[in-house]
């Protein structure tokens, strides 16, 4: 059996012999031995690390990107930097999972950070498929954002929650130590630091935007992201720590969680770019299991499997279609993409038997999720289809597939009332979802100019004092001056007018002639005699 | 220990004398014989009238700040021949340098606070005289600014531990006037807000590879003095944290102003001697001593790998615009290194960072203060970045053995984390 510690220092030297090598071997190999790993029980030998039951979900489903990976990427540039950060992602989502002690849970929740802005910056500034968005100019923002802004709204934005997370992870190992696994109640301040994290992480409301633009990745990244790691890390948090949470915080949860799902899903519908589809989808979706994380943590999980293998397979599929057409707005889908698509939609919305397991326990708002769903899934199965057989569609039909053999159970007929949705695959364009209900005016006009207010504000006080001490400098030249004239005028006094006194007084009593001192002295001595002699009289 | 030391002294003092002639060799020379200073022990060196007893030692809360001193000495010294020659400095530049890395250790190294002044006496000569002779722009201003601010900063410390009345580390105990004049002397030396405004002037014009031992280790050091002295200092320690974190957004603030690389990355020095104080001030004094050190080190690593990589594209494109440089992929490997590592988002200075949150008390609003200073100092760096991202790639020309020293300092936060279970424990 093999230590899960050593899997992981692998995973992590599989990045690095990728950056060098930049092939994308080592990811394979990376993503089979961990497989195979924990297939065959390897478990933590240090009690830094307990097992997850997500672990080898994220496994399968990194490999099945990997694979898919080898055929989307052929002929890309920068292949070392994306095959580095894609390893990296994996390890430190199999990192965050397995984390039992604070520092190394901090580290993979970072190391997630880091990977998907760098997996954003994929592609070059001037490069067509890094693009998002459609370039209008409305709302006072141009709807275009190249990688470079993709990947500083994505870490700006997640950082807030990962803030939060330090600090809230902080506060626990300070009273309770550091193994998450022996923590106990959190206070009101730290259960709200957890779920700020949690939110930011899963592009809750109204942290969703950046998720939208981190599209600027190469559909791969998107299909590993939105799947199984990095986003999912906002409720797995919840369902490890939730236990430990105030009381209020289901609530809170449920109440963000189920805005961002029916939101983002009327977002998704909006959408004319098939990967942003997928990104709002996403959003909504995280919402879904936010928003029953705290309450009903079982079927939390069971929808996370099942989200996960639906949302990877999709945009592999899609990317497939941006694969085959080389455009961000396909016109036409490959048939097996169709296929996954159909698919996909049928798992998200329960009725393939994996998501039926999925949405057994599932509240029944969650149906007109699914309808929003199959509305915007529907749209893209409208398309034409194109005939190209790629071996690319085998690991995402596989994810759809092979599932429903593992988990599966009979769907309630309730959801196939979700398949009424459909129609709102016929709804024009709306122009309030497709602008996001405007949330990225918040993201790239409100927030950098308040910010930009700040500093600006800060940059001129400073420059204030700083000039006022500089023009301080004539201040201290008039000190000195002053404390050389005062000095002048001692010097003056002591050295010329005293001495002048002197030698004058001197010269006088040196030219007088002894009879006049001897007068003198007689006056004195009479003077004194006749004071003596009334004083006498006088007593 | 004792003899030990002494010949510390002898060895890297004489070649530090000689490198005045020398040149690079001796320094490196001068600079290899201190790491004789890390050998752990303590030894009294002589009882001082007035001054008392007078010691030397190192220990494992010293080690940190000894190793990363001697290590960056070296390695700024094996980055800078190219870009003196570009400067046309003569060789007694690398004798002071030398010496002004042997300031570093003495700073860590006396028990004795009088001596400690002494050092950081040192410490502002040489780098006064280098700003002086080599700097940028109005350097005679500049050399002027900083040694009048540096002299506060260390008279003020003085005059405190005069007062005291205790001159030895391990019995300071400070009160009143005292108190005071101690902390606002080592913080005038960190250049935190208020006090900072010499800062961006002394970092942003000194001959770069200056740059990169005052910023990323000289003012960095006086955090290890804050924290070993806090104990019966009778500093108000929380609220010491939050003029800490204050100081770090204030400072990530100050970043956004500037279009000069050098100068930007002193303003963000001005953020992280922020942190530095949050990390020193943290109640429990384990966990305040590993953030302290942790970000000490990280940032120091990561700060001396930008500075260089500024120097550089002096040397190579004669800019200092940020807007303004090329990238190929081993500049932007090092970039993206260097501030990934200085946003406090991997390498040991994110544990740093996660050893401050430790500290930050249980009030809403010391929590968003935190928050925002977490954010902001990580993202003043991603904006930096962006700035050189944006620039463009291209092919650049530049001297090997410059880039080997920044990749060699950039890489050093995650090596550290990687044997980190060794250092910490």
């Amino acid at each position: 059996m093999v230590a899960l510690e050593l899997l992981l220092i692998a995973a992590f030297a599989a990045a690095l012999a990728d950056l060098l090598a930049a092939r994308g071997y080592a990811a394979v190999a990376a993503a089979v031995l961990f497989l195979a790993g924990l297939l065959t029980g390897a478990g933590p030998s240090t009690p830094f690390l307990k097992p997850s039951q997500f672990a080898v979900f994220v496994a399968g489903v990194y490999l099945a990107i990997v694979v898919y990976s080898h055929f989307y990427m052929k002929g890309a540039e920068r292949l070392g930097w994306f095959w580095g950060w894609m390893g990296v992602f994996f390890g430190s989502m199999e990192l965050f999972l397995t984390a039992d002690h604070w520092l190394l849970l901090a580290l993979g929740w970072a190391g997630l950070d880091i990977a998907s802005w760098g997996l954003i910056l994929t592609y070059r500034d001037g490069d067509e498929m890094g693009y998002v968005g459609d370039g209008a100019r409305t709302g006072g923002i141009t709807w275009l954002w190249p990688p470079s802004s993709s990947a500083f709204r994505a870490i700006v934005t997640v950082e807030v929650g990962t803030a939060a997370l330090l600090i809230a992870l902080g506060s626990m190992a300070l009273r309770y130590g550091p193994f998450v696994s022996g923590w106990r109640h959190a206070g009101d301040l730290v259960s709200a630091l957890f779920l700020t994290a949690a939110f930011a992480k899963a592009a809750q409301l109204p942290f969703t935007d950046w998720l939208m633009t981190a599209m600027s990745a190469p559909t791969p990244v998107s299909a590993l992201l939105h799947s199984s790691t990095m986003v999912k890390a906002g409720p797995i948090l919840l369902l490890k720590l939730g236990h430990l949470l105030a009381g209020w915080a289901a609530e809170v949860a449920f109440l963000v969680g189920a805005a961002t799902a029916f939101a983002a899903g009327l977002m998704a519908l909006g959408q004319r770019e098939p990967k942003l589809v997928l990104a709002a989808s996403t959003a909504s979706y995280l919402g879904m299991i936010t928003a029953i994380a705290l309450e009903n943590p079982h079927e939390a999980v069971l929808l996370i499997y099942a989200h996960g293998f639906a949302k990877a397979a999709l945009f592999m599929a899609v990317g497939h279609a941006i694969h085959v057409t080389h455009s961000r707005f396909p016109e036409a889908y490959p048939l097996a993409a169709k296929i996954a698509i159909a698919l996909g939609m049928l798992m998200l919305v329960g009725i393939l038997p994996t998501g039926a397991l999925a949405k057994a326990e599932a509240p029944l708002w969650t149906v007109a999720v699914s309808a929003l769903t199959v509305g915007y899934l529907g749209r893209m199965l409208r398309a034409p289809t194109v005939g190209d057989w790629e071996p690319m569609w085998v690991p995402y039909l596989v994810l759809l597939v092979v599932p429903n053999f593992l988990l599966y159970a009979a769907p309630p007929p309730v959801l196939f009332l979700a398949l009424a949705g459909g129609v709102l695959a016929f709804l024009g364009d709306v122009e309030v979802l497709k602008r996001r209900f405007y949330l990225p005016v918040l993201f790239d006009m409100v927030a950098p100019t308040a910010f930009n207010a700040l500093w600006r504000l800060a940059a001129v006080v400073d420059k204030a004092v700083d000039r006022a001490l500089q023009a301080s400098a004539p201040l201290w030249r008039l000190v000195a001056n002053a404390v050389t004239l005062a000095d002048w005028l001692v010097d003056a006094a002591l050295h010329d007018g005293l001495v002048a006194l002197v030698r004058r007084a001197s010269a006088g009593v040196a030219g007088l002639r002894l009879d006049y001192y001897l007068y003198v002295a007689g006056l004195a001595a009479a003077i004194i005699i006749a004071v003596a002699i009334v004083l006498g009289v006088w007593r | 220990m004792y003899n030990v030391f002494l010949l510390a002294v002898a060895l890297s003092g004489v070649v530090a004398v000689a490198a005045l002639r020398l040149g690079l060799p001796a320094a490196l020379a001068s600079m290899a014989a201190m790491f004789l200073f890390l050998i752990p022990g303590k030894e009294t060196l002589g009882v001082l009238p007035y001054v008392g007893e007078v010691s030397v030692a190192v220990d494992y809360y010293k080690l940190p700040f000894l190793a990363v001193s001697v290590v960056l000495g070296l390695v700024v010294a094996f980055y800078s021949p190219p870009y003196l020659r570009h400067l046309g400095a003569p060789r007694w530049y690398y004798g002071v340098h030398a010496f002004y890395v042997l300031s570093f250790l003495f700073i860590i190294l006396f028990e004795n606070l009088i001596f400690v002044f002494l050092a950081l006496e040192l410490s502002i000569i040489t780098s006064f005289l280098l700003i002086w002779y080599f700097g940028y722009g109005n350097r005679r201003f500049v050399a002027l600014l900083y040694f009048i601010w540096a002299q506060v900063g260390s008279i003020l410390f003085l005059i405190g531990v005069a007062i005291s009345g205790t001159f030895a580390a391990d019995v300071f105990k400070a009160t009143g006037l005292a108190s005071v004049l101690v902390l606002l002397g080592l913080l005038i030396k960190m250049g935190t807000a208020g006090v900072h405004f010499w800062l961006p002037y002394a970092h942003a014009e000194a001959p770069t590879p200056l740059s990169a031992l005052l910023s990323p280790v000289h003012v960095g050091l006086m955090a290890y003095w804050i924290w070993r002295l806090r104990a019966e200092a009778g500093w108000p320690l929380e609220t010491l944290f939050i003029y800490g974190l204050a100081t770090a957004v204030y400072g990530s603030l100050l970043v956004f102003r500037e279009t000069d690389f050098k100068r930007a990355l002193a303003d963000s020095t001005v953020a992280n001697m922020g942190l530095l104080v949050a990390a020193a001030s943290i109640k429990d004094v384990e966990v305040s001593y590993a953030a302290t050190a942790l970000l000490f080190v990280g940032h120091a690593f990561a700060k001396a790998a930008l500075f260089m990589l500024a120097g550089l594209y002096i040397v190579a494109l004669h800019t200092r615009a940020i807007g303004e440089v090329r990238w190929d992929r081993h500049l932007l490997a090092a970039g993206v290194l260097g501030f990934v590592a200085l946003a406090g988002l991997f390498g040991i200075n994110l544990v740093g960072k996660a050893y401050v949150a430790t500290g930050v008390p249980q009030a809403l609003s010391a929590a968003a203060l935190a928050v925002f200073a977490l954010v902001s100092t990580a993202a003043y760096s991603f904006y930096l970045f962006n700035q050189m991202y944006r620039a463009g790639e291209s092919r650049v020309e530049y001297p090997a053995e410059m880039y080997a020293a920044i990749l060699a300092s950039a890489l050093a936060p995650y090596v550290l984390l990687v044997v980190l279970p060794l250092w910490l424990h």
